[in-house]
């Protein structure tokens, strides 16, 4: 039977690459919901990891989502807000208070972060008086071509790289991190910040009520605690996740209905020549393994095809909308692929039972 | 040897009538014989070939082959009777479209468990003795209606059976082809194969060395032929 499974795949490879396609697609929407769901997890998780039960002040028209994809607008604040928060009553809830000045720079077409804020320097990074100190991201130093102990120039402004800043999640790639003043005057901005990190609010009073004594303090701020932030990004991606298991099950049940719908069309058209098989003598269970190596074909080449096109789309929505290029989750490679093969087993279900109760002396006789 | 014992098929109607395609027939039909089966359209005569083929299970009686009822067997073991022991020819010639004609003359060998070489090289043998030679790699599309009843007579001879079940093989085919095909039954038939036929076509019927004429699902006339087959 091997002869007729040959040619029959070589005579039906458009409907198994058509059904395969559609299953394709199917794999690759779960994939990319999928991706973008955990690349959002991951943020909120990064988030929690770095404000953690701290407060961030920013300029009243910041789109936070803009903030936290690193684009920035002309929003700002006075730099002395932070003077301003030391000296009132509130002074005594307050940890540290970093005010930092954020903003874009294109450099040979890549758009990269400024990030400047005053730290204390340890001594080994210590330079010269006159000297403006600059820490890069990998990209950043691509984009500028340079390495550790050079010196360059943004808009006039000397800077010495004092390190190239390596991280495992990429998210520093693209920053030049410098003092506060280099920055604004880069950006064009001198006396602004856009951002100011309150930390260690481990004050009495609940950490609603301070953030609201802050936007009272400094008028035109809003005052984000990671509470807040944290709840409406679980809640999004709480319905992310619904929405993820929701795909997930009717991506089953398409891939079910689509080797469903193409084996039994398959024997709906060719019911003389599965007719002609069982008069001629051919065991049920070779036919029915037929159109089951088929369905197993169209759901593994189908699950293989939507990895590769999920790959291509996370890639461009990453670049497009994150500025990044996410990738799907390759850890569910063998389970997707064995899922989807089941599944196409299940879908030969009914067909083989209508094979099973074909009367071939019904199929010859129709002329 | 084949033994047809108070074959009866009964089919329901929409109306819950009951129509009987096969009433009560009994007859045999000894190794070597060249039967015709004619009779007008709704006698019954397809009915009875499928019967005896182990195609369509009958509603009382018993089809006998060599000793064995054949539907005392499982389904699995009356496939493998239809494979080893039945040869079917069709009006529609049944060719699987995207064979050629030795894959397709071959394919009932290879489902007997013979390898592809010995059944490619059986096929070839048979093809070329029915004047097909030169259309072995030939798609049943590509050829004319008389070569392919001729692959599907070469499809039932290629295991050998012991009955060969035609069911109006001359159905398609102009008279002259139609001929040619009878020719061919008949040659084989002079070989000691057993060949059942189904024709609506009385002169061609007289063909065989034996009429069988159905009317409305009995046996009106069972008649040897003079002058049939030599």
């Amino acid at each position: 039977m091997l002869l007729l499974l040959k040619r029959e795949l070589r005579h039906r490879i458009t409907e198994i690459l058509l059904g395969a396609l559609i299953i394709s697609l199917v794999i690759s929407v779960v994939l990319v919901q999928r991706a973008i769901s955990k690349t959002a997890e991951d943020e909120v998780n990064k988030l929690l990891h770095k404000i953690g039960n701290n407060m961030l002040v920013v300029p009243q028209g910041m789109k936070m989502s803009d903030f936290y994809m690193f684009r920035f607008g002309p929003e700002t604040m006075p730099q002395d807000y932070s003077e301003k928060i030391r000296s009132s009553k509130i002074n005594k809830d307050m940890g540290t208070i970093r005010p930092v000045l954020y903003g874009n720079i294109v450099k040979n077409g890549t758009t990269l972060v400024i990030s400047g804020e005053d730290i204390k320097l340890p001594p080994r990074f210590r330079v010269d008086a006159g000297v403006t100190w600059a820490a890069l991201g990998k990209k950043a130093a691509l984009a500028f071509g340079v390495l550790k102990g050079s010196t360059f120039q943004i808009k006039g402004v000397t800077l010495k790289v004092i390190a190239i800043v390596r991280n495992r999640s990429g998210d520093t790639d693209s920053s030049i991190f410098m003092p506060l003043k280099a920055a604004q005057k880069i950006l064009g901005k001198p006396g602004k910040i856009n951002a100011m990190y309150i930390g260690g609010c481990t004050c009495s009073t609940d950490i609603a009520s301070l953030a609201a004594e802050v936007e009272r303090t400094l008028p035109g701020v809003r005052a984000i605690t990671v509470a807040g932030t944290v709840k409406a990004q679980e809640d999004s991606i709480l319905v992310m996740k619904n929405y993820s298991t929701i795909i997930s099950i009717a991506a089953i049940i398409l891939v079910a209905a689509t080797v469903l719908v193409m084996i039994l069309s398959q024997i709906k058209r060719y019911i003389r020549e599965l007719g002609l098989l069982i008069a001629m003598g051919s065991p049920l269970k070779h036919l029915i393994s037929m159109f089951l190596i088929k369905a197993m074909l169209m759901g593994g080449i189908g699950s293989l095809a939507g990895f590769f096109i999920s790959t291509l789309i996370t890639n461009r929505l990453g670049v497009m909308f994150l500025q990044k290029p996410l990738e799907p989750d390759y850890r569910l490679f063998l389970p997707i692929l064995g899922i989807t093969i089941f599944v196409s087993i299940l879908g030969t279900v009914i067909p083989a039972y209508r094979i099973s109760e074909l009367d071939p002396a019904n199929t010859l006789r129709e002329v | 040897m084949i033994q047809i014992n108070s074959l009866t098929k009964c089919f329901e109607s929409t109306d819950d009538d009951e129509i009987y395609a096969l009433d009560d027939v009994n007859f045999s039909v000894d190794d070597g014989e060249f039967v015709s089966v004619t009779g007008p359209s709704g006698s019954g005569k397809s009915t009875l070939l499928f019967t005896i083929g182990g195609l369509m299970t009958p509603t009382e009686g018993e089809v006998i082959l060599n000793d064995i009822d054949i539907y005392e067997l499982t389904a699995a073991e009356r496939a493998r009777l239809r494979r080893e022991k039945i040869g079917f020819i069709f009006q529609t010639f049944n060719l699987v479209p995207y064979l050629d004609c030795i894959e397709n003359t071959a394919l009932p060998a290879i489902m007997s468990g013979h390898s592809q070489k010995d059944a490619f090289s059986n096929a070839e043998k048979i093809l070329t003795g029915l004047a097909l030679g030169h259309r072995l790699h030939h798609r049943p599309m590509t050829i004319s209606v008389g070569e392919r009843q001729r692959v599907a007579i070469a499809r039932s001879l290629i295991n050998g059976p012991e009955v060969i079940l035609a069911d109006e093989p001359t159905g398609n085919l102009d008279p002259e082809t139609a001929m040619g095909v009878m020719d061919l039954f008949k040659e084989i038939n002079s070989e000691g194969q057993t060949i059942i036929m189904v024709t609506h076509d009385h002169n061609l019927a007289k063909q065989g060395k034996r009429m069988i004429r159905l009317q409305e699902g009995e046996i009106a006339v069972d008649n040897k032929i003079a002058g049939g087959v030599q």
